[in-house]
């Protein structure tokens, strides 16, 4: 096919291009202009990633000829800033109003609400949630997106101006300081994995298996090889026969002998074009011997059902280390807690309840899919560029895979948009980076949406059966809790979801009987993992729409019950911590007096949830170096999708005495940090503030000391503050740090072992509406009330409080990737059918920040909040639905089809 | 795949004679391209887009007062139009529901009928307002009702070499109220599970006419022949309006898919043509 010429004004600038026929807008944006601002993210026009202004109308180039814009003006991201770099004012808002986490879907966003405001200069809230509804953002929740837009429209009209930026001096902590790199993400300046370029760089495929479960009798690759532009495939043989996995080494990169879910990966390709590559895996030919399936986890548990593997219990131990009882047949993991005598307990009740709750697989949703770009490098070596959110993960699995020692292996986690747990999982990068030792060349292996819904680590199916029992006062006596969660073929996290859920089986409250267990079970399905908070938003819907239902069996008010046993001061939590400043009862009192303010009408119900989360403390290492100047770098292996960097650079810049501004970050790069938390599991602000704080105070004392010396003080008498060491006594006297640099580097080094875990807990209060025709669920109203232990950046928590109440609302109301009864194979092939929350689905979320009971990290004692903020929005959502209609729903998603079902009124 | 944007009818015309499953008419290219992307559609040879084709980017009067969409016009551009407005309300509705911004500032309106697809929302009160589509073919021009268009689902009754160059809706017979509904979880960028449309004449208290269409239950959107059979001549009381959701309820063969079962498409346009039919009489000014 012959390429056509393109003439077209982009962002200003008369532009001729060469372009294939059949080109997307996108593409010749990205690949032929080099405008990386534009994102893919699905690839249907669903997500609204890359929409660019086509003739001052927002458009989305993923779904756009390029030949369609012929003779017609394109703006993209990259156009709206002046040329003297000063912001567009749109932009500018969203850096003041922290309305940027990940920044994948900022540039789309920023481009629909510039075409708005050009037409409307002074919108409502509900025209401009009409206006974004084509951006998906999955990190903000929209609250911080929709009043950024509002204060950018009030400057566009004149009526007030930006002032000028907030000096925090060296004071930072507690304060909310501007996320790091957020002037890049509004522009589009910020690199994600695709947005890399290499010489002669290849591209990936894979092919799929179709069957749920057969023997692999013979692959035939030659037709595949022979196609002009193909490189190398790769069939499960061409590999080292290695296992690997979080918990349990169980999964190959390539199937060997067996398929174990439709989708699994058989083969992969890599050629000079992604379509080459595509046209290679079909010409593959696989010869299967199907086998029995087991697609059902409750059959699996049966005696007699087919075994997903002949021999798990010969799997060692996974990446994380932790010990874990080898699996018994298709039950990879048993877990039962007991204490006191629950049968007694039941036996003392006046009112039980007794239900079975179960919950779908939802998909993360990152708004960027998995990518991945492996470098070979001299001596064999290999560098895997990611979106990721564990870099020392990527280095373990690829080292393991491709039976290599970790010396090979370096893995940089680029700018990552999005990840929420999928990006835990390591799947995606040892395939390109076995291709790329294979061809000697740059591989880049990037999922579509499609691959996304059919083989990612989406959360996993549960089955919950719990039982309450209460005294006629409403004081708790015993529980009962059989959990299932449905792993598919392999364990990846699984036994880590159906474990720590059972700890915290009996919610915030005490219960003095009780008997808590859980089984992860293999199935014939796709892998699940690890997805915000593993287990326990499916297991909270459970316990916490029991108690709804409980305190309507006694006839109290469900407040009441979870006053009368909430856990209060003095209290021991699952985790093992001690409460102070009664913080579960002020979250659960912060949630209630929004909603006295606000009683539900006809057809509206309030409801109420709560949530709880360990973080645990997780080997981390940091690196401070002073530079010549007297600034300081500081490289830590963990990244940052959230805004976590900004809140450890606070703690930092704070403990050294310097500005933000005297500080560098290096982030995320193997080769040039130590161990590191993963970002997962909120792990990263709780461990790596306090390695970081313990770094900055061994700098600080290393400078002292040397100060001590030049200017012959003792130590005793010296501070640090501006960038130098000073005598407390007579500030005049001291010596700034390049001074002392200029002697000799100065540098730390520092690491801790596990500190102890923490906990938080997160009450979330919604309001909804039940439309009584159709059964449609709005949701009217949002509070948070987040204990966070100190709030590092109180903005970055009320971004993740929104965040992650908006993905409850998707896992509540509409997500569920459907599964095939007969076969397993994914039905929700992409964003049409899998359907996310939208910013007109939802309100702005209020969060209230619950401080006074600081966790055991020296960084000021803050606590992981990524999890918990997630985790009870479900319940309460039930909760209200039940509120709103008098009717429990007992299965996510809770659809108008399920709310008319359970109502009566599906015949009516 | 080759891209060709003929700039003349006759240009276009020639283009399209070439063999079934060779050309593919986009305008905006919002149904088409995704579905080709994602391998729900087969690629097909050429993508003719009628972009630049003059004369069809307007919405215009026509003799006997009937309004004519051309085949450009995207769904933005008729969900502002005032003319578009106070012909046909459901139609505005339909158009500004129709998946974002994004998509409605590109797909057409005649493109969202040309999908014949059982969800297309602007189907159905296009349906009830006895819409016909324009035709050009190498033997001039003719009319296609939007029933005869459809001639399955995802499929049309047009020849090899015929386009579809405007959308025309009659005028009516006295003051009409045209109400579009869509029942589905999202508010925004959903592909409907239910539509129901409602076109109603009143006279004081009573229906004189009423038309009914449903979309996203059949397989294509239809009218319901013996709900508005039921409606004719009475007053919509709620015996009547249960009579008539009942009939429309029993008329309607509705598919099962992943977005609802055949049995919840029944439930809800049982439960919700009281509502529409009783908003359309309210809007044609009608009394209860």
């Amino acid at each position: 096919m012959s390429k056509q010429m393109l003439s077209f004004t982009v962002n200003g600038v008369a532009r001729e291009v060469a372009v294939e026929p059949d080109a997307r807008l996108l593409d010749v944006l990205r690949d032929s202009l080099g405008l990386m601002g534009t994102k893919h993210g699905c690839g249907e026009g669903e997500c609204g990633a890359c929409t660019v202004l086509l003739d001052g109308r927002p458009v989305t180039s993923c779904i756009t000829l390029a030949m369609d814009a012929e003779g017609r003006k394109v703006t993209t991201i990259e156009g709206l800033a002046s040329e003297d770099g000063t912001l567009h004012p749109i932009q500018e808002a969203f850096v003041r109003g922290q309305a940027v986490q990940c920044g994948f879907c900022t540039p789309g966003m920023i481009l629909s609400a510039k075409a708005l405001l050009d037409r409307s200069p002074d919108p409502t809230d509900a025209e401009i949630r009409h206006a974004l509804s084509g951006n998906l953002c999955r990190c903000t929740g929209y609250t911080g997106i929709v009043a950024a837009i509002k204060e950018a429209a009030a400057v566009m009209r004149g009526d007030k101006a930006f002032g000028p930026l907030p000096d925090y001096g060296s004071e930072v902590v507690g304060q909310p300081v501007e996320r790091i790199g957020a002037r890049e993400r509004v522009q589009g300046k910020a690199v994600f994995t695709a947005d890399l370029q290499r010489p002669g760089m290849l591209h990936a495929a894979i092919l799929r298996s179709p069957l749920p479960r057969a023997r692999i009798k013979a692959i035939d690759t030659a037709k595949a090889k022979k196609l002009k532009g193909v490189h190398a495939v790769l069939a499960g043989t061409d590999l080292p026969d290695k296992r690997w996995g979080l918990l349990l080494s169980d999964e190959v990169l390539l199937a060997r002998d067996q398929v174990r879910y439709v989708g699994e990966r058989v083969a992969v390709v890599a050629a000079e074009t992604p379509d080459v590559a595509r046209r290679a895996v079909s010409l593959i030919k696989v010869d299967y011997e199907p086998l029995p399936a087991v697609l059902d986890m409750e059959e699996a548990l049966e005696p007699g059902a087919p075994q997903v593997h002949d021999r798990p219990e010969e799997y060692g131990l996974g990446y994380f280390n932790a010990p874990l009882d080898p699996p018994k047949g298709n039950s990879t993991t048993s877990m039962l807690i007991t204490a006191g005598d629950v049968e007694a307990g039941f036996a003392e009740a006046d009112v039980v309840v007794e239900e079975e709750y179960r919950t779908m697989p939802q998909h993360q949703g990152h708004i960027e899919t998995h990518v991945a770009l492996a470098q070979p490098e001299p001596g064999g070596r290999v560098t895997v560029y990611a979106s990721t959110q564990v870099p020392f993960t990527i280095r373990h699995a690829v080292a393991t895979y491709l039976d290599i020692p970790m010396s090979k292996v370096r893995a940089v986690a680029m700018e990552t948009g999005g990840g929420f747990g999928n990006k835990v999982p390591i799947f995606v990068e040892p395939v390109a980076a076995a291709l790329a030792l294979a061809c000697g060349r740059s591989v880049r292996l990037q999922y579509s949406r499609q691959d996304e819904l059919v083989d990612s680590r989406p959360r996993a199916a549960t089955i919950a059966r719990v039982k309450t029992g209460a005294k006629r006062d409403g004081t708790l006596v015993a529980r009962r809790l059989m959990f299932l969660v449905d792993n598919g073929a392999y364990c990846d996290c699984g036994p880590l979801t159906a474990g720590a859920t059972v700890e915290a089986g009996r919610g915030p409250y005490r219960i003095p009987n009780v008997r808590l267990e859980s089984h992860s079970v293999y199935t014939n399905k796709f892998n699940t993992g690890p997805f915000r908070a593993p287990g326990f938003p499916q297991v909270t819907f459970a316990l916490e729409s029991q108690m709804d239902a409980l305190a309507a069996k006694l006839r109290m008010d469900p407040i009441e019950l979870r006053r009368k046993n909430a856990l209060r001061t003095g209290d021991t939590t699952f985790v093992g911590t001690t409460i102070r400043h009664d913080v579960f009862y002020r979250c659960l009192e912060a949630v209630v007096e929004k909603m006295a303010g606000d009683p539900a009408t006809e057809h509206e119900g309030w409801g109420v949830g709560c949530g709880e989360w360990r973080t645990g403390g997780f080997p981390c290492g940091a690196v401070f170096k002073v530079n010549e100047d007297g600034t300081v770098a500081l490289t830590i292996g963990s990244n940052d999708l959230t805004g976590s960097a900004t809140s450890i650079a606070q703690v930092a810049a704070q403990e050294l005495g310097i500005g933000l501004e005297g500080l560098s970050l290096v982030l995320g790069d193997t080769d040039a940090a130590p161990l590191a938390a993963p970002s997962a599991g909120s792990m990263v602000t709780f461990n790596m503030t306090n390695v970081v704080r313990k770094g900055a105070r061994e700098l600080v004392e290393k400078l002292k000391g040397l100060a001590s010396e030049e200017l012959d003080q003792p130590v005793e008498a010296l501070e640090v503050a501006d960038g130098r060491v000073f005598v407390r006594d007579d500030p005049e006297t001291g010596i700034g740090f390049s001074e002392l640099c200029a002697a000799q580097p100065i540098g730390v080094s520092v690491s801790h072992g596990r500190i102890p875990s923490t906990h938080a807990f997160c009450v979330n209060g919604v309001k909804v509406r039940v439309d009584p025709v159709t059964g449609e669920v709005t949701v009217l109203r949002a509070t948070s009330a987040i204990d966070c232990g100190r709030a590092i950046n109180p903005a970055s928590v009320h971004g993740q409080a929104s965040g992650g109440f908006v993905q409850a609302v998707g896992m509540a109301l509409y997500e569920e990737i459907v599964q095939d009864a007969d076969d397993g194979h994914v039905m929700t092939q992409g964003l049409t059918e899998y359907r996310m929350p939208t910013a007109k689905d939802v309100p702005s979320v209020e969060t209230i920040i619950i401080e006074g009971d600081p966790s055991a990290s020296e960084g000021h004692g803050a606590k992981g909040i990524g999890e918990p903020v997630h985790v009870p929005g479900v319940a309460a959502i039930a909760n209200a639905i039940a509120a709103a209609t008098g009717t429990r729903l007992y299965a996510t998603p809770m659809t108008p089809e399920r709310i008319l079902r359970a109502r009566g009124l599906d015949q009516r | 795949m080759e891209y060709l944007a003929p700039t003349a009818l006759k240009e276009a015309l020639a283009i399209l004679r070439r063999p079934r499953g060779g050309p593919c008419v986009v305008a905006g290219g919002t149904d088409v391209l995704p579905r080709v992307a994602t391998g729900k559609r087969r690629r097909p040879k050429q993508l003719v887009s009628i972009g630049r084709l003059p004369g069809l980017d307007k919405i215009s009067l026509a003799a006997k007062g009937v309004l004519r969409i051309g085949a450009r016009v995207t769904l933005a551009e008729v969900a502002a139009s005032r003319q578009v407005a106070r012909r046909l309300q459901g139609l505005i509705e339909a158009a500004s529901s129709i998946g974002s911004e994004q998509i409605r500032n590109k797909a057409t309106l005649v493109g969202n009928i040309c999908s014949a697809s059982s969800a297309a929302d602007a189907i159905p009160p296009l349906l009830c307002a006895d819409a016909v589509v324009e035709v050009a073919g190498s033997k001039g021009r003719r009319r296609v009702p939007i029933e005869e268009l459809m001639a399955g689902p995802r499929k049309l009754s047009l020849k090899a070499g015929e386009l579809v160059l405007a959308v025309r809706i009659p005028k009516p017979k006295g003051r009409i109220g045209s109400v579009y509904r869509r029942h589905g979880p999202r508010r925004a960028m959903d592909c409907a599970t239910v539509i129901a449309a409602a076109q109603v004449t009143a006279r004081k208290g009573q229906i004189v006419e009423a038309r009914l269409a449903v979309g996203a239950v059949h397989a294509v959107p239809v009218r319901c022949p013996t709900g508005e059979a039921v409606l004719a001549g009475r007053a919509p009381d709620d015996d009547a309006l249960a009579e008539a959701a009942e009939a429309v309820a029993a008329e309607v063969q509705p598919i099962s898919d992943i977005r609802a079962s055949a049995e919840h498409r029944r439930t809800i346009v049982r439960r919700i043509v009281p509502e529409v039919v009783l908003e359309a009489f309210t809007r044609a000014g009608g009394t209860r």
